[in-house]
């Protein structure tokens, strides 16, 4: 305040000294008239990032003659923020985020206690946020189905068959069908349901099309229809099950179908995906094209849940009540019931209260149609435990011999199997000291190496001659009898009958080869005789003063004693030490008294089971049980073919009065014993040095058997049932030293190629999947020119990269079939090539993408753009981001649940998801945010659920989203 | 010889006479047709008669199921005969047989009566441990007067019988 003159000369001398006098006291934005000088200080002007978190300190203003009272901030200009502690010597606030720098002015107001008040300013310019933009970029063949529950995507119905939607092929889409409408508010099909979706696309032969479930309750199937409509192929599987068929293989060139998926019960999302070849077909057990009997079904009921007139009374009652007919089996376990067609499949659907089911393209399909949906109506009986398809099996490696089918034996010891391994060596000689074998027949006639006849008695021997000879020729036993047994020639057949010669049976060591060793005769054999048999096989010294070319591998006996002596255990022991595996029959005096050889020890002894695997009923046991093979129960015909389950073999006739070369069945631990006598056979051809001792540790070990009855080993099964295939690999493993054996195998990636509408090159990657060594030796392809296959890096070995071209000038527009045939030393690998010619462009399509911006140190999506597709991609723009660090997620919400990235939505992420770039920091502009989305990409939070934020009417608010689950 | 001892002898072969002709021991003689070790699935021990292609082809669709070499029978078999099947049920080896000791049985009374060996292992002897079902199949004439028919073995202990009720 200036001061005031009173009278002319003194009042400006007394003014100008006082004002000498405050100017000399400092201050400078005034005081009290008195003696207070209040100075404010709103510190230094700023320069912030958006959003930060900005401090305003008034801690330097002062007053003299005074004290501070209070402090006052207020904004003056700029973006209004929010003030915090405005009354207090520091405030704060968040700095806004605009697309602009942004310049906030603030004021401090310092006032004293003596009333006098100072203020100062303080400029503070934040930065503008910066753009976060992108583009996102549908997988390669990404379509949305046109008719889902998000009310905010463009809608055309494919419900109808002349309204299906046409897809490219391969395509991976995603989709929606309901069988009742979802009740939601906001939802396109809140009323009305949307029980189908067809779509239109052309395929090869061969062709993959899958269908994944999102909802584990809701059941949807899958059709393939002809251009008619009719069913071509279908997979029905139940609740939650995916869906799996191939295109039709009976046709040669890629063929128009339509595609049907079809809700049967519930809501779900899913996603359809077509292009894969059927090297990757997994059969879910409920296709059509699945190998089962047609109309039949194996049942098993609840009895407690039956009705009362139902329950306790015959099969067909209890078929009748589910609208079929009985055909075999019996209440209290399966049956097996029969699904009709036309007039009675229409009692079956009522009885099961079953829709209409779709017309297949011919009676066969028809057939399996109407079984595979009353399968899935049985499934959800409440009275029925189990229902499934009578599946029909194929062994793997199958002799043509005319009776094998009824050799049901072999495929219960997985001997098919084992056969694809090994199909033993002629070198592998089996003794069986029998009855002797009929030399001539068919079957054995060129399968046997010399033998001998060690009868003594010529009453027994019944030849015609008084002395042990070479001729183990096997004249028959029927003394005072009618016929003969031909027991050896049964026995030699099962070990080693020739195999996959178009007649008889087939042997289980099928190359292997047979000593007939004649030791019974007339009324049975001694056990003198029959050791003399066991060391001749043996190569030891013996009553015949010669001993074979080559010993036996394996000594067969089917045959025992009750008395047994240390002077026959020698024997067996001698035999045993010159490395032969002796196998003998445990009996069949359904007790525990022990028969001999099979006793003695070093002597593998075998019990018999049926074709269930039970301890057959006449079959010995004991401690002196190793392992058990099928010896048949032929009061039983479990398998329901034409034959009791016995041991089908060859074997003679001589009731005619001469003698005949016949097939036949016998059971018994007599037809136990050659199994295991050609397994050991089988494991010899692949390990020739196989000891008497690894094998008996193979036995102990469990290595070589299914384990039946208690766990390792019991008195019925011993180690349990001989497994022909775990022998076989066995023995490989022993011929290793221990190690698995060298074993290549040419494998190549991918096992498939389509290059779609577009697709140029791909890489082929060759390689031996396996041990050892291997070579290429050719690689062609059989395009006709569209195709081109080069050399990338590959070795001598012809094992690399080779390079793929495709090149489609010239060709119409159509879908091309070729395929790639990969050979090597080994074996041989063909990769089937698919490649479209489209002229007219058509652009992938995720659907309406969600795209939020989600602050990873907050955990909060602070942003949310949607954005259609346009031309194959998304384009967006986050226009004002303040630093820090982020992730971009985008999705669709097909079900309107308010999710995205939920199990069948298309869902993408920036960064990759990949654990060193979880997320991104922002300390500039980023232009380049791009990324994939697709209905097969899985978001790095894949279990995150991300929710988004919408309005009725479609326009998206940008609040930020709760804490993710 | 006195007339006392005369007179009882000529009574003794008049008595004779006159029961030769309804009872006594009639011969008659009897035909294998057929035997096997493996005869049917689980044939009960026992005796079946067949009395005509009929009953044989049920018994035989039995039997085949194991045996592929069955008899050749035809309908002109029972025109004067029947066949007679003799099963010795299961066994535990093939040391168990059945054949015929004598071809010709005997009438006693109104049984008609068949012996048969009846094989069982030996003691200590080895056996092929196959299950068997032995069975021997006799051809036997109809026109006799028996209505019964037993099977004796070896040791003439009677193992089978069957109320034939023919007369």
């Amino acid at each position: 305040m200036q001061p005031v003159i009173r009278n002319y000369f003194r009042e400006i001398l007394a003014l100008l000294l006082a004002g000498m006098l405050l100017t000399a006291c400092g201050g400078g934005g005034g005081g009290s008239a008195s003696s207070v000088v209040v100075t404010a200080n709103a510190g230094n002007d700023q320069t912030v990032n958006a959003n930060a978190t900005v401090s305003l300190s008034a801690l330097a203003s002062s007053v003299t003659g005074s004290t501070i009272q209070s402090y006052n901030w207020q904004q003056l200009s700029g973006t209004l923020v929010s003030l915090s502690n405005s009354s207090s010597v520091t405030a704060g606030f968040i700095a806004p985020v605009s697309t602009q720098n942004t310049i906030l002015r603030f004021r401090v107001t310092v006032t004293a206690v003596s009333g006098d008040v100072a203020t100062d300013d303080v400029d503070i310019t934040v930065r503008r946020g910066f753009i976060v933009s992108g583009t996102i970029t549908p997988t390669s063949g990404t379509r949305i189905d046109s008719d889902v529950n998000d009310p905010a995507y463009n809608f055309i119905s494919n419900n109808q068959l002349n309204a299906a939607q046409n897809l490219p092929n391969p395509v991976t889409l995603g989709g929606f069908v309901s069988t009742t409408g979802t009740n939601q508010s906001g939802d396109r099909f809140s009323a009305l349901a949307d029980p189908t979706d067809y779509f239109k696309v052309q395929l090869a032969p061969g062709q993959v099309i899958s269908l994944t479930v999102a909802s584990n309750t809701a059941d949807l199937d899958l059709y393939l229809l002809s251009t008619s409509g009719a069913v071509v192929n279908a997979s029905v599987g139940g609740a939650g099950v995916n869906e799996t068929l191939t295109v039709p293989t009976t046709t040669t060139t890629v063929q128009d179908y339509f595609i049907e998926v079809r809700a049967v019960s519930g809501i779900s999302g899913y996603i359809l995906k077509v292009g894969l070849t059927s090297m990757s077909v997994k059969d879910n057990g409920y296709q059509l094209t699945s190998a089962f009997v047609p109309g039949e079904l194996i049942t098993r009921f609840v009895d407690s849940r039956l009705p009362a007139g139902v329950k306790n009374d015959s099969l067909s009652v209890r078929a009748q009540s589910v609208g079929m007919q009985a055909v075999s089996g019996a209440p209290g376990r399966s049956m097996l019931m029969k699904v009709g067609v036309q007039a009675q499949f229409d009692r079956t659907r009522k009885k099961l209260k079953m829709n209409q089911v779709s017309q297949a393209s011919n009676a066969e399909l028809q057939h399996k149609l109407n079984t595979l949906l009353a399968l899935k109506a049985m499934q959800g009986r409440y009275d029925v435990s189990d229902c499934s398809l009578n599946y029909i099996y194929q062994p793997l490696a199958t002799p043509n011999d005319t009776n094998y089918a009824a050799q049901w034996h072999y495929p219960l010891i997985n001997l098919p199997q084992a056969w694809d391994v090994t199909k033993g060596s002629a070198s592998v000689i089996v003794a069986v000291i029998d009855t002797g074998v009929l030399v001539n027949h068919p079957d054995l006639i060129n399968k046997l190496v010399p033998g001998y006849d060690f009868i003594r008695d010529p009453v027994v021997a019944a030849d015609g001659d008084n002395v042990i000879d070479a001729n183990p020729d096997d004249p028959g036993d029927k003394g005072y009898g009618f016929s003969s047994t031909f027991h050896g020639t049964h026995v030699a057949g099962t070990i080693g009958a020739e195999t996959n010669n178009g007649i008889g049976v087939a042997g289980v060591g099928w190359n292997v080869r047979i000593m007939p060793l004649r030791a019974l005769g007339v009324g049975g054999g001694n056990s003198y005789d029959i050791e003399q048999a066991v060391r001749f096989a043996a190569g030891l010294p013996n009553d015949s003063n010669t001993l074979p070319a080559n010993k036996a591998d394996v000594i067969n006996l089917s045959l025992g004693g009750p008395g047994s002596s240390a002077l026959s255990q020698s024997v067996y022991t001698a035999a045993r030490n010159q490395g032969v595996i002796i196998v003998a029959a445990a009996g069949n005096n359904a007790s525990s008294t022990p028969l001999y050889p099979a006793s003695y020890n070093g002597v593998v002894s075998v019990s018999a089971v049926d074709l269930n695997k039970q301890l057959a009923p006449y079959s010995s046991f004991g401690s002196f049980v190793d392992v058990a093979a099928p010896g048949g129960d032929a009061s039983k015909n479990l398998n329901g073919d034409q034959y009791p389950d016995a041991v089908m073999s060859s074997q003679g006739s001589d009731a005619s009065g001469t003698i005949s070369y016949t097939y036949g069945l016998k059971q018994g631990t007599s037809m136990a014993t050659p199994h295991i006598s050609g397994v050991v056979a089988l494991m010899k051809s692949v390990y020739a040095n196989m000891t008497p001792q690894q094998f008996d540790d193979a036995l102990a070990s469990g290595a070589i058997t299914e384990d039946l009855g208690t766990t390792n080993r019991d008195d019925s099964f011993g180690y349990g049932l001989i497994d022909a295939l775990s022998a076989v690999l066995h023995a490989q493993v022993l011929a290793g030293g221990g190690v698995a054996p060298a074993n290549p195998f040419l494998a190549v990636t991918p096992g498939s190629l389509n290059f779609s509408t577009s697709g140029v090159n791909a890489n082929l990657e060759v390689r031996n999947a396996g041990t050892g060594t291997l070579t290429v030796t050719s690689i062609t392809e059989d395009s006709g020119g569209w195709l081109s296959i080069t050399s990338g890096s590959v070795g001598v070995d012809g094992l690399g990269q080779y390079n793929l071209t495709v090149d489609r000038t010239g060709l119409n527009d159509n879908i091309y079939t070729a395929t790639i045939t990969i050979t090597s030393s080994v074996n041989t690998v063909t990769i089937p090539v698919i490649m479209q010619k489209q002229s007219l462009t058509s652009y992938d399509d995720a659907g309406l993408q969600y795209i939020l911006l989600f602050d990873t140190n907050t955990s909060t999506a602070i942003s949310q753009v949607a954005v259609s597709a346009l031309n194959g991609s998304y384009s967006f723009t986050f226009p004002a981001v303040a630093p820090g660090t982020y992730q971009i997620f985008a999705g669709t919400d097909i079900n309107n649940d308010g999710f995205i990235c939920g199990t069948g939505e298309a869902c993408g992420v920036y960064p990759d998801n990949t654990p060193s770039q979880l997320n991104f920091t922002l300390s500039a502009d980023l232009l380049n945010a791009n990324f994939i989305t697709g209905f097969t990409n899985i978001a790095s939070a894949s279990t995150l659920t991300l929710l988004i934020q919408k309005q009725s009417q479609g326009v998206l608010s940008l609040k930020p989203a709760p804490l993710p689950k | 010889m006195n007339t006392c001892k005369l007179i009882t002898v000529c009574l003794m072969v008049v008595v004779s006479a006159c029961t030769a002709g309804g009872s006594g021991n009639r011969v008659v003689n009897l035909k294998p047709v057929w035997g096997s070790q493996f005869c049917g699935i689980q044939s009960a021990a026992g005796l079946q008669l067949l009395t005509s292609i009929t009953t044989f082809d049920n018994w035989s669709g039995a039997a085949g199921a194991v045996n592929s070499s069955l008899p050749t029978v035809n309908a002109e078999t029972f025109s004067h005969h029947d066949i007679l099947v003799i099963q010795m049920g299961q066994q535990p080896n093939g040391g168990y047989r059945l054949s015929l000791l004598k071809k010709q049985a005997s009438i006693n009374g109104q049984d008609l009566m068949i012996s048969v060996r009846w094989q069982t292992p030996a003691p200590d002897t080895m056996q092929a441990q196959v299950i068997t079902n032995p069975c021997l199949l006799l051809s036997i004439p109809r026109d006799n007067n028996f209505n019964s028919i037993s099977v004796y073995d070896q040791n003439n202990k009677k193992r089978f019988t069957l109320k034939t009720g023919s007369e």
